[in-house]
């Protein structure tokens, strides 16, 4: 008679005092206490906000009702943009100080400071073609204003001169452009120096902080913290030299860089090693990216957008993974997974995401981000390129491109590269994916913690599903649905001012050093050997590439299905 | 050489050969390909890094949001009034 193998393992090990010794807990308690203090600071002063933009408002819906966009609807809608949560003074300091070194091309010390002089000569050559274009767009206004006059006062009734008026004020917009693109060029004197110093010591203390409680050193861990920090300002110089855009190599790529070759030649010293603390790091950074996972983001491109976004990923994502443990036979279902949602997903968000989710080793999530970077360098001038060969429409190829390429700036560039419509079908239907990482996130969580971090035959009750589950997860989704459900009680407007220009500038721009600090450290534990050992076999390439294969045929097929055929009408008015 | 000094070197090298590649190397590289210059003008002029990670770090997706919602508001409205005058 065979032995019942069923057995029922419920070991409880959950304890009130994980609120305050565990590092998931710590990632919740610091992500919120930075949210909440931006979003106490912008809401004292929502009132102000609201006076200060309703005139605006106002006048964009009353222009809206004539037959074509007028000079008033453009100048509201330029006036509201200047009206942000992040230029509060409280706010204003913050973000100064959270800021990143600035661009440079043969000397990294001009990403430290510029100095007034070198930035007035550098504006001085600039005056000329400022005041050109000036001058363009003042004309361009003269043209505009006289065709708006002349549509006014036939009443708006005659085509011909609404039509010439159109045109006309579209010409100005483009004058206008200009002129904006120009302006962005201006120098301004800065020194980062005495921020980036400020900077170390908050985060910190704010790091030192949680670890202290959860049983760390508080001195060794404040100047470990410190070694990690230095090195990571020297990834973030690395990661702002200015031919590093044409690779879309980024701080956190070369956060990893930096680390591994200290940690693969010189080896990386125990006093920093003491507080090379990945997943605390990032999982604070996850729940701070909580806050811009907001849930009425999905219906931005209506139903079409959903079908490519949110019924093509999952499909790419589970098949993907089916298909590298079934077929490829990848040992490590974490690494699977890693890849499969990074390729999937949105790129190396996703990839972190899923990481911790999952419980996937370090040298996991960096193959993954390795292997997503370099196709996606490729992707993001192969599939443009391709486009234009095949003279697929603008906005078909911009779905296609935000469905399938995985970084969001390269979506954007790869869009901007083939047209101004697919550029912003391009980037709304990658916005989408972004929305998604909290919802794969949960379920990879339950499914990893469920069904994959068991023993053979072992039933796990409630309690362990509870005592397993990553718990920053939670914070992260619940950062989400609050920062969603304040949204949607300010209203759009109300709540782009505040939440997505105010509270979620501070979040993003703390975020992104979490995130630095995770793949410095990252980068500081990683063996070189360890690594390269997840590569024998070309298994992770063959994963990526066939599912990639697959996310492109599925993506362009359900973009062109979903826009040309169930909602042309949509397609048209973009 | 003792092994620690190999090690130092070994880092002094590997970084003097990413500085040297990244900051001479690769603009002259850059410099033989329009397609890769053509790239790097385009996130210029719309101010995207391509390594941006995720969309809010991508300035130009609020303004692409709001032009896709009007576009769908639009086009629905149109879908709306199009059903409609079917039915009657």
């Amino acid at each position: 008679m065979s032995q019942n193998s069923d057995i029922v393992v419920d070991r409880a090990k959950s304890q009130w005092s994980d609120l305050w010794k565990k590092e998931d807990y710590w990632a919740i308690w610091l992500g919120l206490f930075i949210l909440a203090v931006a979003l106490c600071v912008v809401m004292s002063n929502k009132t102000e906000l609201q006076n200060k933009s309703r005139p605006y408002l106002a006048t964009i819906l009353q222009e809206k009702a004539k037959p074509f966009k007028t000079i008033e609807f453009y100048d509201a809608k330029a006036n509201l943009k200047k009206i942000q949560g992040r230029d509060l003074p409280f706010l204003k300091k913050v973000l100064g100080l959270l800021a990143t070194p600035g661009s440079w091309h043969s000397n990294p010390l001009d990403s430290l400071s510029l100095s007034e002089e070198t930035a007035k000569a550098a504006n001085d050559k600039l005056q000329p073609k400022i005041d050109a274009a000036k001058k363009a767009s003042a004309d361009a206004l003269a043209l505009a204003r006289q065709a708006q006059d002349a549509a006014a006062s036939a009443g708006y009734k005659d085509e011909a001169l609404n039509s010439a008026a159109a045109t006309a004020i579209s010409a100005w917009q483009k004058a206008e452009g200009d002129v904006s693109k120009i302006t962005k060029k201006i120098k301004k004197p800065f020194s980062r120096y005495a921020s980036l110093i400020g900077l170390g010591i908050l985060l910190g203390v704010l790091t030192t902080f949680g670890a202290t409680f959860m049983g760390y050193n508080p001195v060794k861990f404040f100047l470990g913290f410190l070694g990690i920090y230095f090195l990571c300002v020297l990834a973030q110089i690395m990661g702002k030299q200015d031919v590093m855009k044409g690779w879309g190599l980024n701080a956190e790529i070369w956060s990893i860089v930096i680390g591994m070759l200290i940690a693969n030649t010189i080896g990386t010293p125990q006093w920093i090693k003491y507080s090379a603390q990945v997943e605390y790091f990032i999982k604070t950074g996850l729940v701070l990216l909580g806050a811009d996972v907001l849930i009425y983001k999905l219906m931005a491109i209506g139903i079409p957008g959903i079908f490519v976004a949110w019924v093509v990923t999952p499909i790419v994502l589970v098949t993907t993974y089916i298909f590298g443990q079934k077929v490829l036979k990848i040992p490590s279902p974490t690494l699977n997974i890693v890849i499969s949602a990074d390729m999937s997903v949105c790129g190396t968000s996703a990839a972190i995401a899923t990481a911790a989710a999952a419980q996937a080793k370090k040298e996991e999530l960096t193959l993954s981000i390795g292997l997503s970077l370099t196709f996606t360098a490729i992707m993001m001038v192969v599939i443009p390129a391709i486009i234009r060969a095949t003279g697929m429409p603008e906005i078909l190829g911009g779905a296609w491109i935000g469905g399938t390429i995985d970084a969001t700036g390269a979506v954007a560039a790869a869009g901007a590269f083939v047209g101004p419509k697919a550029m912003q079908v391009a980037a709304t239907v990658k916005m989408i994916q972004n929305v998604l990482i909290g919802v794969t996130a949960f379920f990879v969580a339950i499914y990893f913690t469920t069904k994959v971090h068991r023993n053979e035959g072992e039933k796990v009750g409630a309690m362990e599903i509870w005592h397993r589950f990553p718990k920053f997860v939670l914070g992260f989704l619940g950062v989400s649905i609050i920062c969603s459900i304040i949204c949607s009680n300010l209203g759009a407007d109300t709540a782009t001012i505040l939440i997505e220009n105010g509270t979620n500038k501070i979040g993003g721009g703390f975020r992104g050093w979490f995130f630095a600090l995770a793949f410095i450290s990252i980068g500081l534990t990683t063996n070189f050997r360890e690594l390269s050992s997840y590569l024998k076999g070309g298994k992770p390439i063959i994963l990526y590439v066939c599912g990639q294969a697959f996310n492109l045929f599925l993506t362009l097929l359900m973009a062109w299905f979903m826009f040309y055929k169930v909602f042309p009408e949509i397609t048209a008015k973009i | 050489m003792t092994s620690r000094t190999s090690s130092w070197f070994r880092l002094i090298t590997l970084s003097g050969i990413f500085f040297l590649f990244f900051t001479y190397l690769s603009p002259i590289l850059f410099s033989l390909v329009p397609a890769w210059q053509r790239f790097v003008a385009v996130q210029d002029e719309i101010g995207v890094a391509s390594g941006a990670l995720y969309y809010t770090d991508v300035a130009v997706t609020q303004d692409a949001e709001a032009h896709v919602r009007e576009a769908v508001r639009l086009g629905m409205e149109e879908r709306a009034t199009q059903r409609k005058a079917q039915t009657d």
